[in-house]
């Protein structure tokens, strides 16, 4: 008997076919791996990208909500080096602005360039062509009348700067998400272009290699001959400390259920009578979408009599609901 | 625009007549000397398209002993006793319900509007409840006989979901 990995599923069909032979189905073995996966690459994308992108966006908000209110001077702590270092530049650039005196700005401006906390951030092209565009292009002057059409541009300045960073990030983001489904593909689903694809964003994100490596190892044991095949404690190698419950949870299943995943490839052996079927290896799900549509519809769903009816003749075969759903009904 | 709509859909008239099925013998003293006594006329639905409507005139003859005077029918092969519709309307309502998952209020919008056969919900429902065996179908399996080309195999799958729930069916909810 072929079974997913409801363990509910189990347990009623140990209780009610005690000697049955059991095995896993590969469809449900590897959609386990592969959900375990994807709630790991989304805890990742939020750690890394998400959090980060949302602290550029407070600093931002931070910065607009001091210019129009002097006396909110609080900005809110960062975990991200990079958004810190802009909040230290920005406190810099408010330090600089608060003079009275236009040259002492112009002074304190220049001198504050020149320093190696303005050297190392990464948002200092940006800045640096904007202010320079104020004297070139809009050609004002350090006066007491300029002044004060340049305080609110050196601040848009900044903000120019940490958008372009903030984009950049949004643009791995984007990538991210590409790249996690080509990652979980099988090799033998893949058409060229989604290699030419995951190549290309592999090198962005170095670090998914080792992922996907494990990954086309594990696809790979279901092709070869049991002699050939390799312990799935491999995929041990995908946890790591702080690594997703439900990733944890599936490694752990399928190192537990390795035999029951691989049965299948004994089956010839163990029944050479019976001739091999799709239906042996994985669970049909294509009788799950009937249902589904059926249920859709909604029609004559409303009692047990015409569920029975519409669903059986829908599938073709009688159909059994199990004594506690009924009880439950009553 | 509906008027000239409804001067395009032609209408095709098909007659039957039991006088088509003469009958040989009497069924009480079994001669063969019979008569036309009566006869009535019944229209009956058929499916059409939606420039078609289709009518059948069949005319019920009730035939007449001239030895023991008794007055009978036949059954006309094509035409079940009392019918309203013909054989294929119902034939096409179940499959569309019960074969291809349709509701039945689709499959009778459809009738009445593509088909121009005019019939109620009601109706349908009838037919499916009868023809798909509602009440009569085997919960307890126990006793039955596997196929012939069962395998041995079974599959299972504990993990289906429905996409959504809709209030009311809260009740079927686990």
């Amino acid at each position: 008997m072929t079974l997913d990995f409801s363990g509910r599923i189990e347990a009623g069909v140990n209780e009610v076919f005690p000697n049955v032979l059991l095995q896993r189905c590969v469809f449900h073995t590897i959609q386990l791996l592969t959900r375990g996966l994807i709630k790991e690459f989304a805890k990742i994308k939020k750690e890394h990208l998400l959090d980060h992108i949302e602290e550029w966006l407070v600093l931002r908000r931070d910065t607009l909500s001091i210019e129009k209110n002097e006396q909110a001077t609080e900005i809110t702590p960062f975990q991200f080096n990079d958004v810190d270092l802009a909040k230290q530049i920005y406190v810099q650039l408010r330090n600089c602005l608060s003079h009275n005196n236009p040259k002492q700005i112009e002074h304190e401006l220049h001198s504050f360039f020149s320093t190696p906390l303005f050297h190392n951030w990464e948002g200092k092209e940006v800045f640096m062509a904007k202010y320079t565009d104020l004297f070139i292009n809009k050609k004002l002057k350090y006066s007491v009348k300029g002044i004060k059409y340049i305080i609110p541009k050196i601040y848009k300045g900044f903000r120019a700067a940490i958008r372009k960073i903030r984009k950049g990030l949004e643009k791995s983001k984007s990538h991210f998400n590409k790249v996690k489904y080509l990652i979980l593909m099988n090799p033998i689903n893949m058409n060229p272009y989604h290699r030419k694809k995951l190549r290309k964003y592999l090198k962005e994100f170095p670090w998914l290699r080792s992922y996907r490596q494990l990954l086309v190892k594990f696809y790979y044991q279901f092709r070869l001959p049991p002699e050939k095949r390799s312990s799935l404690s491999f995929l041990s190698h995908f946890l790591t400390e702080t690594s997703h419950s439900w990733l944890r949870s599936a490694v752990q299943t399928l190192i537990e259920n390795e035999e029951n995943v691989f049965r299948f490839q004994h089956f010839p052996e163990l029944f050479p009578r019976v001739k091999f079927s799709k239906s042996i290896k994985v669970v049909n799900e294509s009788v799950n979408k009937l249902v589904n549509q059926l249920h859709q519809t909604q029609c004559g769903m409303r009692t047990l009599e015409n569920i029975r009816m519409r669903v059986s003749h829908r599938l073709n075969c009688p159909i059994i609901i199990s004594p506690a759903l009924l009880e439950k009904i009553k | 625009m509906k008027e000239q709509e409804k001067n395009e859909i032609e209408v095709e008239i098909r007659e039957h007549s039991d006088a088509d099925f003469f009958p040989e013998k009497c069924p009480i003293c079994k001669m063969s000397n019979l008569k036309r006594f009566t006869y009535k006329f019944r229209e009956i639905q058929d499916l059409g398209t939606p420039l078609i409507c289709r009518r059948t005139h069949y005319e019920r003859v009730y035939f007449q002993c001239k030895e023991c005077k008794e007055i009978f029918t036949i059954e006309h092969p094509l035409i079940p006793i009392g019918a309203r519709y013909m054989p294929g309307v119902i034939k096409y309502a179940v499959a569309r319900v019960l074969k291809k998952g349709d509701s039945i209020r689709r499959v009778t919008q459809d009738l009445n509007e593509l088909h121009l056969v005019k019939i109620s919900e009601t109706t349908v429902q009838r037919w499916i409840n009868e023809y798909g065996e509602k009440d009569k179908i085997s919960t307890d399996l126990s006793e039955e006989e596997p196929p012939d080309d069962f395998s041995g195999f079974l599959s299972l799958d504990g993990t289906f979901k429905s996409v959504k729930v809709k209030k009311n069916d809260q009740n079927l909810v686990p």
